[in-house]
């Protein structure tokens, strides 16, 4: 049981992901052995390299980098193959997967010569003594004090102070002698040094560190107990590399890894990995409750949002309280709102890619929470030797939290939950060929009352198979089908009770590659493919009292196929290009039956000019060359320049007249009427890193364009339309902004500030717009705040407790109130005259946590972590609507605040 | 070997999210008042026009607000007029109009202030007649529902407005005998069908407050069955004596349907989260001398239909809830009026809106066809 814990404590606590090595480092080696690596990164950085087994070190490597840290040249040599790197207190180890645990492999430094060389110098074995060395100011002599000058050996045990019990995989250090060993699995060691007076360091996975003072002058055995150190119990995989940004060319990405945001305080502690993204500089929302977000000025469905390769169409659960990814089972998430690797395609804003993470290679073990919104459990493990697999669940039961929402909001009434499931297989044929099975399925129901209730769901199922073929080519092909659709069931009166559906499917395929030309050129090219088949409306009667119609509208079929190449070119040092383009086609099928109108007019009814049934085939096509180019100017190793140009183009549309993401939304493919979306951004910025690049700052700005945007005319019908052209204008967009960033991604205190001023603004250009809003003339958008202020922070007092801290900061969105009120029908009635003229009140929130992290006190059986926090901490009313209601004949102004008090919340785990 | 972690996950509220609707005033720069309403439905038989103008959104609607002194026809395709409409007060105006002739189109013209307005030309739609106006209470202490039921087998239009007009009688509390009028002692019971009853029984007159629609769009047939007009609480006096409702329908055009569900969606559906975005549409009414004048409302042309319903007093429709203060006293407490006059036993005294139906919105107005005697 203690060896059970102990190998617990060894699953790499979460403190590697804030000790990122700064020195960097170039090599260039060709098939050499990796003996030889490890040397030149011991020379170089100073940072020591433990393998687990010999053979390890004479592995034939290649490798050329430049301006690298050590780890991530370990990494990319070994991290992809069997092994793990991992970097623990300026040393590596590098062991097999899946070994880590239980039992620390026997290390073995890669310097094996020390010892060997040992036995030429012959040891001066004289009387040897037994030193049971428990102080670290104490000084132990080991042997009788003399003027010993030969080299003699020391050797010892290492243990733990608690329980006696001998640890393996300790590192010992004599910085004097610049020696040092790892202890073998009876937790002892073996070193030669010379006579003298020395310190000795002793650092362990899940130890306190420690030191002895000791004078050699014996060969002799100095036994040292160790304490464990006090950290969280948390599994970390550390797969793919740490990033700089200054060194990299592209600009305006994010990635996060799930455990760097876990600190985040959330309403009700429910971590929640969109609400992470939104705290970021140039993502907005319209309000606390919506999870539809806006990067850069686009809107909801200018998001690309990947899981696995798949496209989620709903990233929502609960109105937008949870978003739809299990954070049991996010590996780490990637955000694109400035340059879009030409790979990504079909969305003009960004890419949010979402990969789920892989399985526990050594043994199966499952973890479980209850909650009072959501409980969750997944599973994981090996099958075999090649297979993993990692199962997730999680659903709700929040009912009790609607009734407690403010009735205007339209929840109150209401029952709403959900569930959603994730499964990963993934099967490695060889070290090159992996294999991996992706499914996600979600399901959401909710009714405001109860004769109308709403359903909607995602599923995705995907395959990838990812291959490595020598150094040059790797490779991948995934192909899988995305679902997604909603439904409304609406039973007010029998009569008409009806049944709407909607939805999207779609096939996709992907195959890129990603070819090393030589060490300064990066070759990536491949094609996607996306079939089409999208559900606009299916109404039927529900119920046998029903008199309501069956009536399809037609199906939107298509295929879009793009291609692409881009070229990452490092020109000199100091620049760098990558260059891309990616040309799209898309195709609408028949067979469809659809209008032709009058070229004067705007479309409508009355203006129809010709009805054309089309025939099976390509009805439409559209295509175009999407460029994305960015640069970076390095004038010094912590400060660049970027700059980019990105144009996107996009062929399906969301049907929808709210401000935020709605359930009941409806999608819509580009047709003979309805163009494709297009955009364009330029971007720039400067990047400089302070404190041994412990702090990274950037200022981007950024100028966009949007055409083709779906607006809707006043009164748009967009239920069962067939003819969405007719209710529909295309709108012209345009955004910039400028985003400041200090950001500490790692150390005691880390988190970021950012400051943003950013302005969207849209405009109905058509000129056969009769009545166009607000003229023609540039309106803001409705997420259109100019200054944006967010800070996220988490300081760690000690290894046990800490503080997390957000606050947030914005301009009050846009809304279009009445300008003037009017009777018709005995009623009272409001005009509204010019789009989002008006502002509501600025928004601001706080909200901090204090987390005490467990003891690992090995005679404990649980462990447990304690968050106290406060969302709202000052209890801001922050508005999220304004609107207008007649009382006793009277109109009044309300003002509605989704969480207007502090929301105090303590969430108490036990792991056992 | 199988490790288990089992992470339990507890999670409190102690503070509940409660009133977070608040009242809120926006600074109105712009608010603007005086646009031109015109309400109505070119009809056959008769035809009423109600305009109005518009109020800053801090002002209430009163009287002062209808147009009065404007100038109506009714102008048919033809170039025939009708008019010009009579000024019945209060910016109603009023015309005879005949038959509607299918084969014309009609709109209305409004002189006002030397502009002119004009409404689209529209061909009249025939209403068809409503079926039947029916009710039904799903259970205890569930509202009372009010349907109207039509079909149009010659479907003219799947778009339907209705609005009504409903009268009830209902009674105080406490019957008084007596009472003093004008300062002196009278003995009701002495004077049986005597105007002194007037403070045991009254009518109200209401009209629909909100405009209502439907549509029968997605059906297989132009049928509107069971679909409900008006919901009336259990306990509402409505229900208490006799109640009357009449309900006018009209078959609309699917662009008046879209201009009357947009401003109604305006107004209901503001607010709350998935909100749709408010939007203003023109509806078919302009100034022809001055296109910058804007306008609201739409006049459609069809003939409307009306049905009416008695709903009397049911043990199993109204939920008699007794008012508590309603309790005589031997004391004349102030705003006491006499309830029991006993010369022997000494008289009793009760809450005056106890006894007197008038101070609960009451009139005497009863109207004519009234099926009962109550005075």
């Amino acid at each position: 049981m203690k060896r059970l814990l102990i190998g617990i404590c060894f699953i790499l606590p979460s403190i590697f992901l804030f000790a990122l090595p700064q020195n960097k480092i170039s090599i260039q080696l060709h098939q050499e052995k990796a003996a030889l690596l490890f040397d030149l990164i011991s020379k170089t950085t100073g940072y020591r390299i433990f393998t687990e087994k010999p053979a390890i070190d004479s592995t034939i490597i290649s490798i050329d980098v430049k301006e690298i840290s050590a780890y991530e040249a370990l990494d990319l040599v070994f991290g992809k193959s069997e092994f793990s790197v991992v970097e623990y207190n300026k040393d590596f180890f590098i062991f097999t997967k899946g070994v880590i645990s239980a039992y620390l492999p026997d290390f073995s430094q890669i310097d094996e010569n020390l010892t060997d060389d040992a036995d030429e110098y012959g040891f001066q074995d004289e009387s040897s003594s037994v030193v049971n060395a428990t102080s670290e100011y104490k000084l132990y002599e080991i042997g009788k004090p003399s003027e010993g000058v030969g080299k003699y050996k020391l050797t010892g045990k290492i243990t733990q102070l608690k329980t006696g019990e001998p640890i393996p995989g300790v590192t010992v250090y004599v910085p004097l002698a610049q020696t040092g060993t790892a202890t073998d699995k009876n937790g002892r060691y073996e070193l030669v040094l010379a006579a003298g007076k020395y310190e000795m360091e002793i650092r362990g996975v899940g130890l306190r560190n420690t030191k002895r003072q000791f004078r050699l002058n014996a060969s002799g055995e100095m036994n040292i107990e160790a304490d464990e150190e006090q950290i969280t119990l948390s599994e970390v995989t550390i797969t793919s590399s740490a990033r700089s940004n200054v060194r990299e060319t592209t600009m305006g990405v994010e990635r996060f890894k799930i455990k760097e945001i876990k600190n985040i305080p959330m309403a009700f502690g429910e971590m929640d990995i969109l609400k992470v993204v939104m705290a970021l500089p140039g993502v907005k929302s319209a309000g606390e409750v919506s999870n539809g977000f806006n990067v850069r000025g686009g809107s909801t469905d200018q998001n690309l949002i990947l899981l696995n390769d798949g496209t989620i169409y709903n990233p929502t659960h609960l109105f937008g309280l949870f978003s739809a990814f299990n954070p049991d089972v996010v590996q780490d998430i990637e955000l694109y709102m400035s340059n879009i690797p030409a790979q990504y395609g079909g969305r003009i804003s960004s890419v949010l890619d979402v990969k789920s993470r892989e399985g526990d290679r050594n043994k199966i073990h499952g973890s479980a929470s209850l909650g009072l919104l959501t409980s969750r459990l997944s599973v994981e493990g090996p099958v075999g030797k090649k297979t993993t697999f990692l199962v997730g669940a999680r659903s709700t039961y929040s009912d009790w939290l609607l009734r407690l929402i403010p009735e205007k909001s339209g929840f109150n009434d209401g029952k709403a939950g959900f569930y959603d499931m994730n499964g990963t297989v993934i099967h490695r044929f060889s070290e090159n060929n992996k294999l991996s099975v992706n499914g996600y399925m979600s399901k959401d129901h909710y009714s405001f009352d109860p004769t109308e209730k709403f359903t909607y769901q995602n599923m995705n199922f995907s395959a990838r198979w990812d291959h490595n073929s020598g150094k040059q080519l790797s490779y991948y092909l995934s192909a899988g089908y995305d679902d997604y659709r909603s439904n409304i069931r609406n039973t007010d009166n029998a009569a008409s009770a009806y049944n709407l559906g909607s939805g999207v499917s779609q096939f996709f395929l992907k195959n890129d590659y990603r070819y090393i030309i030589n060490d300064k050129q990066i070759l990536n090219f491949g094609i996607n493919t996306v079939i089409y088949n999208l559900n606009p409306g299916a109404y039927s009667p529900e119920g046998s009292g029903s008199i309501a119609q069956h009536k399809n509208l037609q199906r939107d079929l298509g295929v879009e196929s793009a291609l692409h190449i881009s070229d990452q070119w490092e020109v000199t040092d100091k620049l760098s290009v990558n260059g891309g383009i990616r040309y799209s086609l898309f195709g609408l099928l028949g067979p469809r039956t659809y209008y032709r109108y009058d070229e004067q007019y705007l479309p409508s009814e009355t203006t129809v000019t010709d009805t054309i049934n089309g025939g099976s085939g390509v009805l439409k096509t559209y295509k175009g060359a999407e460029f994305r180019l960015s640069l970076r100017y390095a004038f010094k190793k912590d400060w660049s320049f970027k700059a980019g140009f990105n144009t996107m183009r996009q062929y399906i549309h969301k049907i929808s007249n709210s401000t935020v993401m709605a359930p009941t939304d409806t999608w819509k493919l580009s047709d003979v009427n309805i163009k494709p979306q297009t955009g364009m951004q330029v971007a720039a910025g400067i990047y400089k890193n302070f404190v041994s690049n412990t702090v990274e700052s950037s200022v981007e700005v950024y100028y966009k364009t949007m055409n083709n945007f779906l607006d809707y005319r006043n009164g748009a019908v967009l239920v069962m339309n067939g003819h969405i052209e007719t209710d529909v204008l295309g709108t012209q967009g345009k955004a910039y902004g400028a985003e400041f960033i200090l950001k500490k991604p790692a150390g005691r205190l880390n988190g970021w500030i950012s400051y943003t001023y950013s302005r969207t603004f849209l405009r109905q250009s058509d000129s056969r717009t009769l009545s166009p809003v607000n003229d023609g003339d540039w309106y803001p958008a409705d997420f259109d705040k100019p200054h944006d202020f967010k800070l996220v922070g988490n300081f760690k007092i000690t290894h046990r407790y800490s503080l997390s801290y957000n606050c947030f900061y914005s301009t009050g969105r846009p809304i279009t109130i009445p300008v003037s009120k009017y009777g018709y029908m005995n009623g009272e009635y409001v005009y509204y005259s010019d789009r989002n003229k008006y502002r509501i009140p600025d928004f601001f929130r706080i909200d901090a946590s204090f987390n005490i992290e467990p003891s690992h006190h090995l005679t404990l059986l649980t462990h447990s972590t304690i968050s106290l926090g406060v969302y709202n901490l000052t209890g801001k009313d922050n508005v999220y609507s304004v609107y207008f209601k007649s009382v006793n004949g009277v109109l009044k102004g309300y003002k509605l605040s989704i969480f207007g008090v502090p929301i105090p919340y303590i969430s108490y785990n036990i792991k056992f | 070997m199988m490790m288990k972690k089992l992470t339990i996950y507890l999670s409190t509220l102690t503070i509940l999210l409660t009133s977070c609707v608040t009242e809120y005033n926006v600074d109105l720069k712009d608010a603007k008042s005086g646009i031109l309403v015109v309400e109505g439905i070119i009809s056959s038989d008769s035809t009423e026009i109600q305009l109005s103008r518009s109020v800053a959104l801090d002002q209430e609607l009163s009287d002062d607000d209808a147009v009065n002194g404007a100038e109506l026809f009714i102008e048919d395709s033809n170039g025939r007029l009708t008019g010009p409409f009579q000024q019945k007060g209060n910016g109603k105006y009023f015309v005879r109009t005949g038959t509607l002739d299918q084969n014309y189109k009609y709109r209305l013209r409004i002189i006002l202030d030397n502009e002119e307005y004009e409404s689209e030309f529209l061909n009249p739609i025939k209403t068809a007649a409503i079926d039947s106006i029916t009710w039904s209470k799903e259970g205890k202490g569930k509202p009372v529902q009010i349907h109207v039921n039509t079909h149009d087998p010659t479907s003219q239009s799947n778009y339907y407005q209705w609005s009504y007009t409903e009268i009830w009688e209902f009674h105080a509390e406490i019957f008084a005998n007596a009472g003093y009028e004008n300062g002196k002692l009278v003995v009701y019971s002495d004077l049986p069908d005597s105007i002194y009853n007037n403070k045991y029984y009254c009518w109200i007159t209401n009209k629909s407050k909100s405009i209502l629609l439907g549509t029968t769009d997605l059906l297989t047939e132009n049928i509107i069955r069971k679909k409900v007009i008006k919901e009336i609480d259990p306990t509402d006096k409505r229900l208490s004596t006799l109640y009357y409702i009449e309900i006018t329908q009209n078959q609309i055009r699917k662009a008046a349907y879209d201009y009357f569900a947009n401003i109604k969606k305006n107004i209901d559906e503001s607010g709350s989260i998935f909100s749709p975005i408010p939007t203003e549409m023109q509806g078919n009414i302009k100034c022809v001398t001055n296109k910058d004048i804007q306008v609201i409302g739409y006049v459609d042309v069809s003939s409307g239909a009306k049905k009416e319903l008695f709903i009397p007093f049911k043990g199993e429709l109204y939920e008699y809830k007794p008012n508590t203060t309603c309790v005589e006293s031997d004391k004349q407490w102030s705003g006491y009026l006499l309830s029991t006059y006993d010369p022997l036993l000494g008289n009793s005294y009760a809450p005056a809106q106890c006894i007197d139906c008038k101070i609960l919105g009451g009139t005497k107005n009863k109207p004519w066809f009234w099926p009962n005697n109550h005075k």
